[in-house]
């Protein structure tokens, strides 16, 4: 029988804790990652989330300890998300500075037209009149 | 034997000491920042200027308000070694400065702030310059000023980077004495807090990109910076 389970060394039987001992700054970490992941549809959210998911990791991690499971997770996670939101960011920024170059006006202005009904020149000029 | 830590060591033991205090902490550094962004804005509205005179005047201001804001640096430190010495420690210690050996703290906030203004005169200056008469060779000498200063100054922040601690450690020791006090104990130690220092920069940036992650942060490197003292002393003393 397992000595653990004597009379003598009873108090010290390795009970389960019901506390919940993980590194807070993993498990938000992770939540922030997983945000970050599910914002990236709104271009500038997955940024912010992202790094502070990371910053949470760092936080998290500790010397000469395994690193929790849940810690390398938001790493992951956080890491995914504020890549994807940087690549989403950088794309829209060229793509707005293509759009709005002269020789690509009649695409621009397609585009305009086919989401709101008027292409980009008539919006501007309604905007602000015919100059 | 002398037995510094490593850096990783440092930062652990602040990981350590910090569980369970963020929230006092950030709150605390919060309010001084509030305190010192108020009392800047009261006094340092000098924004506009037409002359020297009033960019003298102006920065004359600000010196003396930072003088008497960068005590409230002397309480931060104190909680900040409470804090890494398992010692209870209330909002009120941020005051400490104010109520308890005023005039040590104002001399040491004076020095730090007076070797201080250098880097930022020599931006300043020429920057001003270029403000008022616009011309872009002022602004080429700022920055060529800006790097020259803040190589200069570099050293001696390192030198008297203790000082915050010595005080409070020291309570009988004067400002003089305080200051060197600093120098002697970082002799052969500056490399290694230039080193701590940039090991916070990826953090930092990190920190700055997720807008708010320097309320967490700024705990962090504090007392990352207070457990490198702690460890200066240890072996300070052993020798």
């Amino acid at each position: 029988m397992d000595d653990r389970y004597t009379d003598d060394d009873f108090y010290n039987y390795p009970f389960p804790s019901f506390t919940d001992n993980r590194n807070k700054f993993a498990r938000a970490s992770l939540i922030l990652g997983m945000c970050s992941i599910v914002l990236v549809c709104t271009l500038f959210l997955p940024i912010p989330l992202g790094a502070l998911g990371l910053l949470f990791y760092f936080l998290s991690k500790r010397l000469h300890k395994p690193v929790d499971s849940s810690a390398k997770a938001g790493l992951v996670t956080s890491l995914i998300g504020l890549c994807a939101g940087l690549i989403f960011m950088g794309f829209t920024v060229y793509s707005s500075v293509q759009l709005l170059k002269p020789e690509n006006r009649d695409v621009l202005n397609a585009q305009f037209e086919s989401l709101y009904g008027v292409d980009f020149d008539e919006y501007i000029n309604r905007l602000y009149g015919e100059e | 034997m002398n037995s510094y830590l490593s850096n990783a060591e440092l930062k652990d033991k602040a990981k350590e000491k910090l569980t369970g205090h963020y929230g006092f902490l950030i709150g605390c550094t919060l309010l001084s920042s509030f305190l010192t962004y108020i009392v800047s804005v009261l006094f340092t509205n000098v924004y506009t200027y037409s002359n020297m005179a009033e960019f003298a005047l102006g920065e004359a201001i600000s010196f003396l308000v930072s003088l008497f804001t960068g005590v409230l640096n002397v309480g931060l430190t104190l909680i900040y070694l409470k804090t890494a010495c398992g010692a209870p420690c209330s909002f009120s210690d941020l005051f400490s400065g104010y109520r308890n050996r005023f005039n040590i703290s104002l001399g040491v906030s004076f020095f730090r702030d007076l070797l201080s203004l250098l880097p930022g005169l020599a931006y300043a200056v020429p920057l001003s310059l270029f403000q008022l008469t616009g011309k872009v060779n002022y602004l080429y000498v700022s920055i060529g000023l800006l790097l020259v200063a803040t190589v200069i100054y570099l050293p001696f922040y390192l030198m008297l980077s203790q000082c915050l601690f010595i005080m409070l450690d020291f309570p009988d020791k004067s400002v003089k004495e305080v200051l060197q006090f600093s120098a002697e104990i970082m002799k052969g130690q500056k490399k290694r807090l230039f080193v701590l220092i940039l090991s916070f920069i990826p953090i930092t940036l990190l920190a700055c990109l997720s807008l708010i992650g320097v309320l967490w942060l700024t705990p962090y490197v504090n007392m990352t910076y207070t457990i490198f003292y702690l460890n200066l002393m240890q072996n300070f003393r052993k020798a």
